[in-house]
């Protein structure tokens, strides 16, 4: 769907909403990416779930926001009996329930997730306008702009360092991703672009320590966690090619879902370089 | 005895000899000589890095793993006089593996670095007993692996139920390495936990060697000749326990290698289960590494399973095991 | 060396076995150890052998208990065939015989010329020699025998206990194998024989111990025990015996119905 058709769509669903004379009382959201920028956006009043993932700290940084509000599974059984008035969702969410949802002739809107940061200001426009808080979304997105502003001040001038950043399992982002627009922002170059990753890849640790990056971006542990993904992150390796330095460690939750969060995965890295 | 010698000495020099070779492959292009005088000197050089915190744990591995196992394997079919008793065919790997997988989802890896290789070790143990319980020391052929199959079905569910409630996101999607094995991105650190219990665990084997030669004149006729057999059992059964769950536990399951190593290698050493111990350490060892050295240079990136390839080379021989000793089943 | 058994009972998974038998072995001396099956034979035999912990009972080599021997010197004083010539995996003759000697080896030692020459006189008194690079699981149920028993001669035990050997073999190879027991009993060890051939037990044991169900129910020189009631009552059969010297011979002739064994 051409972003054009989908914004059309937008306009007749929310200008048909605003004819009922109403905004939309019991919003279900189907993902996490929508789940944090719905709280962000209403009044938990006018939330009629969530997803679990929403109210995990791991890996929701609203989790604290969701304190009374239901939290599903992803069911269309879950759902229905919430007699929702808009459902919003990711692209990927739970595609049969997405299509029993619209069969139910549910209202039921799924986003993209953006790429880029001009993206993620029209996914918070349209999400604000399809949950009737335009406002809200335009003070989100200054936000954002603000602290992109201040941790772009705090890396003038710096010289460039070759960066990557390194998930469980060896999972790096490349070109035409977010986390890429993250980094780069933040004043680095992302080594996994420049190896020529696109989208998303693994990279082993003898092919990360053969590019020798200079810093290394590491989610920050989750607490009680192990796993043989996990033990990639702090593989000695590791540690003895940055030497004296650290990893860099940002809190997994501010980018785990594409959205205006990258703002705040921007500033912590910019504010960490050393 | 000299050819017993001479035997080894060949093995153990194919086995440096692919050593060497598992350290020259890798996806970084390394001069490995340099690498070695820089580790040496101690410079910290990406070569020197490359070697020692990559490549030479993982040749390590590959080469102790598959000791273990071959070693492990032959022990077990002097044990149970069995030529289709291995530690992946009876189960022993599997629990060890499920051991393990306890250890270190459900938080005891936290709480005690060493906790995953004892789970390991003890799910091991516990097979090995199993096996004896079920099949019994004086087994026929089809008991034995069908109390095999048996203890493989119950430990592979138990790890499939492990994995699903394992409060990890990561968890399940690592249930192919846990039942295929691999050794990619291991660390010294990994190997440095296993190879002292997987080397006691060789000499405890190794040890039993003349008991394993008696026992080939059936139990009373061992015992007459001095060996006690609850306690000689029970060491040959520590020692597979202690060596395999530590091997397991670094590289998963791995499977056909206790299987296929002292086939092939028994009339190379006049069927003596006691010769076979240490020449089946070093065909194993010779199986994995050429397995490893397959998988990295099929797809350096790692994706392919070490298992995958012991399997493909093990599945058909053990296929032909069955056909070969099909009279003796029935 | 005299093996002394006294007052022996074994129960085994809740079925009594034996019932108190008194048993002695002397120097120089054969025993034949018959009885129909499930008598309590084997058990007996092992039980001897120290192979088998009895629920009650001692036993005694020499006049000391045999707890007072530990398992290694036992083992080279008392050599054990079992029943249907074990070897599981088929190796060369001339190392399997060459396990005769483990008893004597030193820890990680290796044979000694001694230990060779022990193999190579035990493997010429059981007539294997010329099979010494033959594999085990080649050769013919005689020959494997020979082989095993040439195996327990490398033991140089003083007492052999032999779990009905010549069960599989043909008369040549039956002769064979009584022969060569005899002959270690004449240089001064002795043995103990689980037969069925009753009259290959007459010729060439000393004394015959006849048991039935876990007792003893005669014993002595053959002619004593191989009389014709006796057979009727523990074997069930009706049999004609001929004896001439010191020579018996058995005809079994037929079953006996219930009436006449009652």
């Amino acid at each position: 769907m051409s972003t054009g058709l989908r914004f059309l769509l937008i306009a007749t669903i929310t200008s048909s909403l605003a004819w009922a004379g109403d905004k939309p009382q019991r919003i279900v959201s189907l993902s996490l990416c929508t789940d944090q920028l719905l709280l962000m956006l209403v009044d938990k009043e006018r939330i009629a779930a969530v997803t679990h993932l929403a109210t995990d700290n791991n890996y929701s940084y609203m989790w604290k926001a969701t304190r009374g509000i239901p939290a599903h599974s992803g069911l269309a059984e879950e759902i229905v009996p919430l007699t929702p008035d808009l459902i919003i969702g990711s692209r990927y969410s739970n595609s049969n329930s997405v299509s029993m949802l619209r069969r139910l002739n549910h209202p039921v809107l799924t986003f993209d997730s953006p790429t880029t940061l001009l993206q993620v200001e029209q996914f918070t426009r349209e999400i604000g306008s399809a949950v009737g808080e335009p406002e809200r979304a335009e003070q989100i997105i200054a936000t954002m702009q603000s602290e992109i502003t201040k941790a772009k001040s705090l890396v003038a001038g710096k010289t460039e360092l070759l960066a990557i950043s390194y998930a469980p399992n060896g999972f790096t982002a490349g070109k035409h991703t977010l986390k890429n627009e993250i980094i780069e922002a933040a004043g680095y170059r992302n080594l996994a672009a420049e190896l020529g990753i696109e989208y998303y890849g693994n990279l082993g640790i003898e092919q990360l320590l053969y590019a020798r990056p200079d810093v290394i971006i590491v989610d920050e542990d989750l607490p009680n966690q192990n796993s043989l993904a996990q033990q990639f992150t702090v593989h000695p390796a590791l540690q003895r090619l940055l030497g004296e330095r650290s990893p860099t460690r940002i809190p997994g939750n501010y980018w785990l879902c594409p959205g205006p969060l990258a703002a705040k995965a921007i500033l912590a890295l910019a504010e960490q370089r050393q | 005895m000299n050819s017993s010698i001479a035997l080894n000495s060949l093995l153990l020099v194919i086995t440096l000899a692919l050593v060497v070779v598992a350290l020259h492959i890798g996806p970084a292009d390394i001069d490995l000589t340099v690498a070695i005088a820089d580790s040496w000197q101690g410079n910290n050089s990406l070569q020197a890095m490359i070697f020692s915190e990559i490549r030479l744990p993982r040749s390590l591995l590959a080469a102790t793993v598959g000791a273990t196992l071959g070693m492990a394997g032959a022990a077990l079919q002097g044990l149970l006089r069995n030529p289709l008793a291995g530690p992946g065919l009876v189960g022993v790997s599997t629990c060890a593996a499920l051991g393990a997988i306890i250890a270190l989802y459900f938080g005891f890896s936290a709480i005690a670095w060493f906790a995953v290789p004892i789970f390991g070790m003890i799910g091991a143990g516990i097979s090995v007993l199993l096996i004896f319980a079920l099949a019994g020391h004086n087994s026929s052929i089809m008991t034995l692996i069908l109390a095999g199959v048996a203890v493989n079905a119950v430990a592979s569910s138990l790890i499939s139920l492990a994995l699903n409630f394992a409060p990890n996101p990561y968890a399940m999607s690592e249930m192919v390495y846990w039942l295929l094995g691999s050794i990619a991105n291991r660390s010294f650190a990994d190997f440095s936990l296993a190879i002292p219990f997987m080397i006691s665990g060789w000499l405890l084997i190794l040890n039993s060697g003349r008991f394993l030669n008696a026992l080939s004149l059936g139990e009373d006729t061992a015992q007459s000749l001095g060996f006690n057999l609850k306690l000689h059992r029970s060491l040959l059964i520590i020692g597979v326990a202690l060596s395999v769950g530590a091997a397991v536990s670094v590289s998963g399951n791995i499977g056909f290698v206790g299987l296929l190593i002292p086939h092939l290698l028994r009339p190379l050493v006049g069927h003596e289960p006691g010769r076979l111990l240490a020449a089946s350490g070093f065909g194993g060892a010779i199986l994995v590494l050429l397995a490893d050295i397959t998988v990295q240079l099929v797809s350096p990136t790692q994706e392919l399973k070490l298992g995958v390839i012991t399997a493909l080379v093990g599945g058909p021989f053990f296929l032909y095991l069955i056909i070969k000793t099909r009279n003796t089943l029935q | 060396m005299t093996l002394q058994a006294r007052n022996i009972t074994l129960q085994l998974a809740g079925n009594p076995i034996l019932h108190g038998v008194d048993f002695t072995l002397k120097k120089g001396e054969l025993v034949g150890l018959i009885g129909p099956n499930g008598a309590g034979k084997t058990s007996l035999l092992r039980v001897l052998a120290n192979l088998q912990k009895p629920d009650s009972g001692d036993l005694s080599l020499n006049g000391k208990n045999i707890r007072q021997y530990s398992i290694k010197a036992l083992a080279k004083k008392i050599g054990y065939l079992a029943q249907g010539a074990p070897a599981h995996w088929p190796l060369k003759v001339q190392r399997l015989v060459e396990l005769g000697r483990l008893p004597y080896l030193s820890p990680w030692g290796t044979l000694s010329s001694r230990d060779r020459d022990v193999v190579a006189t035990a493997m010429k008194q059981a007539e294997v020699t010329h099979l010494s690079e033959r594999i085990i699981s080649t050769l013919s149920g005689g020959e494997r025998l020979r082989v095993l028993i040439a195996r327990m001669l490398a033991t140089e035990p003083n007492i052999i206990l032999a779990d009905e050997p010549i069960a599989a073999l043909d008369p040549y190879h039956q002769l064979h194998t009584m022969e060569l027991l005899r002959e270690h009993c004449d240089r001064g060890g002795s043995g103990i024989v689980v037969m069925h051939d009753l009259n290959m037990a007459a010729r060439f044991c000393h004394r015959l111990v006849l048991i039935q169900q876990g007792n003893i129910i005669s014993e002595g020189p053959p002619c004593n025990v191989l009389k014709t009631d006796l057979l009727a009552k523990v074997y069930g059969i009706k049999a004609d015996t001929l004896v001439n010297e010191n020579d018996i011979l058995v005809i079994p002739r037929r079953r006996l119905n219930h009436t006449e064994q009652l």
